[in-house]
């Protein structure tokens, strides 16, 4: 059983904003949306917290109909929890008034004792035990967002949507809190729909990414996969950096013209060998004094700590390369470009 | 050279700010001191507190001052629940017509009162055509000459004050707090009711106060309604003791208008300590996304009621007083047999009336002009040269903006006809003593108004012209003035219109020779002369249409 995306499609008036997205989310799943802004993953969120109706398609939790062009089941009939960029708190509510809230709305026919533990152990899986007199205004933005999160969990949904949820929050909080999410994920075993357009958070989190590009899905598939194995141009480039070789393909090998680059790529996407040109990671290169390659100049270097970063000119092309530390190469060397 | 033009500019500086300073105490302050000393005064002019004594011992007073609460919290409970409604309505729901909506609820308050209340009595007359409406429906006739009738026309009127208030509130409250309530489980209604309207509580509570205000310092509504049917309240009592000339008058209605600022400040003072937590953290952005979807049926009856109700409270009543106008006799009817031309003939070829008039044009056009000059010089000290003294005089200026009206014109007939005890100037009575009250009550609009275009001009452009040798003066006038022009018009245009119309002050201050048309009405319905007074008022009702469609269509040729 599981949330079905079937075939959803939206325009607000003339202007169409998603087309033809269809997913399937196993129950327990972690399925990150990322893209660009103004693709179109807050309105797809949207469809699936029932806040709008698609134009086109249908949405279903565990086979009953939510959404369709002409049938909408409310937000709050939907079985589920949703946390919001900016938070979204009440400022006249203190922290405990916020993770008791859904209870008395979904779980009238709990016993207040259940109530009461139910709010102590989503209090208690955030951290904020100890703040719960407290008012939105006397917390750092990391705390409200827990509370936020402690809100949508609490009543135990099947589902819990997230809208750029750590947009909001300083860089070191966000790394902090990514594991906080995968903490509470792995705990709860809810299904997470996390909408972000930080692709460090969507690789990290996710047991599959859908990854968005002016309103359809340009792919979705495990992390790994994605990152491995792109299979469009705006993917490669999007996740990671990503350099494109031109050249030929023979089968499963590519070889620039010259024959000095070869690759033996059987995984490549059609669409790169449609194209004539092979994706090859910065950490998939490796530099070298002499010998075979691709021959280049070392432009520009980035000393990273456990790596070097190297900007390589090749002819009118420019390659990044990522090289252990060891190897060593000052600005002006002539070097050799091969795929390890 | 640099520093010597530094060192002048400074020096006159502080020449302004003493200016600025003198003008405050002399023009703003001083009044209402006097004022205060005057409540405090014997006949012999030994200090005393002999006048407040006789408060005590008068019925009529307390009477009065019951009577002005009692009905000031009635009418700003009924502005708080209408404007919290149509405020909702406009800023929340799918209802179309908002523009049409927010327009009928400023009508009223717009209109001046006077005008509005007389609509309404002849509606509700006894050959009024709601009056047979309702007897033909089996119902008794609506009599506005009770307190019920003050409250209800003072809830009309002051309606879009809570609504703006309320209005803003509702919209800052991000749409993601209902959303994560119907994320929670709960339904649209109930998002409204436990997380819009508790957020939005205080910004409804000061809106209510600042309805009380209003209603505490009006003088028209009761002195139309109230004066007949004896029911005083502070400021018509005020009216009747400074026009009786009694003995001790004047001191008994400075003891009287001292209680009626006291009752003003209290409500001003609980005003200010109503926060409560509201912030959200969204900083001032407004959202108008819709959080109650009605179905269509649904929404058609609700834009329906709404406009219905409104446009009965607010235009049917004119029209039927424009109408009623040409009317022989005061049953409604539509024959043409039973119409006239008389009243409106009499508008325009009545000596008294045209006088009032000019009058009116006269005293309430140099009152704006002075306003429109000092408010702008004013303003420039405050935004531009940060001016302490020029604070100071906004400070005062916004405090006789507060005092009741009927308050403030006492403060200003003792002050201006005696300045200093024992120095008399003959002003009272005179046009001077109008537009210096004008001035005074209006100033701080202007300012405002000058103020906040000036903060929206580039001070670079004047630093510019005076380092490329401009004098000061000439900076003025082809910097700083034509960029000034439209915005400051806008403010002086309120404050035309609101001088123009008045009643309040003109009811104390005026002497037979320098009566406003405000007075002429007022008159006229006092002496029992309906239709005459729908009349006058009609024909100021259509001149002030005709002013806002004229500025109207200025500002659409100007975009
Ligand atoms: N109510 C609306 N009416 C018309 N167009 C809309 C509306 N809401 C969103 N859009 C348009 O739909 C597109 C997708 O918007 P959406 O908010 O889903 O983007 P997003 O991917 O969430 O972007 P971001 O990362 O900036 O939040 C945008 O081009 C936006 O302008
Ligand atoms: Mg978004």
């Amino acid at each position: 059983m599981s949330l079905v995306i079937d075939h959803i499609s939206m325009s607000y008036g003339k202007t169409a904003v998603l087309h033809d997205i269809s997913a399937e989310i196993g129950r327990g799943e972690f399925l990150s949306i990322l893209g660009h802004s103004g693709c179109g993953k807050t309105t797809l969120l949207k469809i699936i917290a029932g806040f709008v109706r698609p134009t086109g398609g249908r949405v279903l939790l565990d086979g009953a109909l939510y959404s369709d062009p002409s049938h909408s089941v409310p937000p709050e009939k939907r079985d589920m929890g949703m946390v919001f960029q900016s938070f979204a708190l009440w400022p006249h509510m203190t922290i405990r008034q916020h993770v008791e809230f859904p209870l008395q709305c979904r779980a009238k026919d709990l016993s207040q004792a259940e109530k009461d533990q139910k709010v102590a152990h989503a209090l208690e899986v955030t951290g904020l035990s100890d703040l719960a007199g407290r008012y939105p205004d006397e917390l750092s933005g990391g705390q409200k967002q827990r509370v936020s999160l402690a809100r949508a969990i609490v009543s135990g949904p099947a589902l819990l949507l997230m809208d750029e949820p750590l947009s909001a929050l300083d860089a070191d909080l966000r790394i902090s809190m990514r594991k906080e999410i995968s903490r509470i994920h792995r705990l709860t075993g809810t299904t997470v729909i996390f909408v972000t357009h930080d692709q460090g958070e969507a690789l990290s989190l996710s047991n599959r990414i859908m990854v968005l590009n002016g309103g359809r899905i340009e792919q979705i598939g495990t992390p790994e996969d994605i990152y491995l194995h792109p299979q469009t141009k705006f993917i490669a480039s999007f996740i990671g950096r990503c350099n494109f070789v031109k050249g030929d393909w023979d089968g499963d090998v590519f070889h620039t013209r010259e024959g000095k680059f070869v690759v033996r790529g059987a995984a490549v996407a059609d669409a790169f060998r449609r194209d004539h040109i092979c994706p090859i990671r910065p950490e998939q290169l490796r530099l070298s004094g002499e010998g075979d390659g691709l021959a280049g100049v070392v432009q520009e270097k980035q000393y990273n700590g456990r790596e070097i970063h190297y900007a390589v000119a090749s002819g009118d092309e420019l390659f990044t390369v990522y090289a252990p530390a060891a190897e060593n190469y000052a600005i002006g060397d002539e070097v050799y470009l091969q795929c390890r | 050279m640099e520093a010597v033009l530094h060192k002048t500019r400074h020096l006159s500086l502080s020449g302004g700010s003493v200016l600025f300073a003198v003008l405050a105490v002399l023009l703003f302050v001083f009044p209402l001191i006097r004022l205060i000393l005057l409540s405090l005064t014997a006949e012999d002019g030994s200090l005393s507190a002999a006048q407040y004594e006789a408060l005590l011992q008068d019925p009529r007073a307390g009477a009065a001052i019951f009577n002005t609460i009692y009905i000031s919290v009635s009418a700003a409970a009924i502005s708080a629940v209408c404007g919290t409604a149509t405020a909702f309505l406009t800023a929340y729901t799918n209802i179309r017509y908002k523009k049409l909506i927010e327009g009928l609820v400023f009508l009223p308050f717009v209109i001046p009162a006077y005008v509005m209340t007389i609509s309404w009595t002849g509606l509700t007359s006894s050959g009024g055509a709601l009056t047979m409406l309702l007897a033909a429906a089996g119902l008794p006739a609506l009599d506005l000459y009770t307190p019920g009738g003050i409250i209800a026309m003072l809830g009309i009127c002051h309606m879009s004050v809570v609504h703006v208030t309320v209005i803003h509130r509702l919209r800052k409250i991000p749409v993601e707090a209902d959303w994560a309530a119907r994320t929670s489980g709960c339904s649209p209604w109930s998002a409204v009711r436990k997380v819009d309207i508790p957020m939005a509580a205080p910004a409804i509570a000061s809106g209510a106060v600042l309805a009380f205000l209003a209603d505490v310092d009006n003088f028209a509504v009761p002195a139309f309604l109230g004066i007949s049917s004896n029911i005083p309240v502070l400021s018509t009592y005020i009216y009747e003791k400074v026009i009786s000339f009694g003995p001790d008058s004047f001191a008994y209605g400075a003891v009287l208008s001292v209680v009626l600022s006291v009752i003003a400040l209290a409500g001003t003072l609980i005003a200010a300590r109503l926060g409560g937590r509201t912030d959200t953290g969204e900083g001032g952005r407004e959202s108008r996304d819709v959080r109650i979807a009605f179905s269509p049926a649904v929404r058609r009856t609700v834009e329906l009621a709404t406009a219905g109700a409104l446009i009965f409270f607010s235009v049917v009543p004119f029209c039927y007083m424009a109408v009623s106008a040409l009317l022989r006799t005061f049953n409604f009817s539509l024959d043409p047999a039973d119409m006239t031309l008389e009243n409106y003939a009499f508008v325009f070829t009545n000596d008294g009336i045209r006088e009032a008039a000019l009058n009116s044009l006269f005293m309430a056009g140099l009152g704006t002009a002075a306003c429109l000059a000092l408010g702008t010089v004013i303003a420039y000290g405050i935004v531009r040269s940060k001016n302490r003294a020029a604070r100071f005089l906004e400070g005062c200026a916004s405090m006789t903006y507060s005092v009741p009206g009927i308050v403030l014109a006492l403060a200003l007939i003792f002050y201006w006809s005696q300045p200093v005890p024992g120095v008399t100037t003959g002003l009272y009575g005179s046009y001077t003593i109008l537009i210096l009250g004008y001035a005074t009550r209006y100033m701080i609009v202007q300012i405002k108004n000058s103020a906040t275009a000036m903060a929206s001009m580039s001070a670079a452009a004047e630093e510019a012209a005076l380092v490329s040798g401009s004098s000061f003066l000439r900076m003025w006038v082809k910097i700083i003035v034509p960029q000034l022009a439209a915005p400051a018009l806008a403010g002086s245009f309120f404050i035309f219109l609101s001088a123009f119309t008045e009643l309040t002050m003109s009811s104390v201050m005026s002497s037979a020779s320098t009566k406003t048309i405000g007075l002429a009405i007022f008159n006229l319905q006092q002496a029992g002369d309906y239709s005459l007074a729908a009349a006058v008022s009609s024909v100021i009702l259509a001149v002030m249409i005709l002013c806002c469609a004229v500025r109207w269509a200025f500002e659409k040729r100007k975009q």
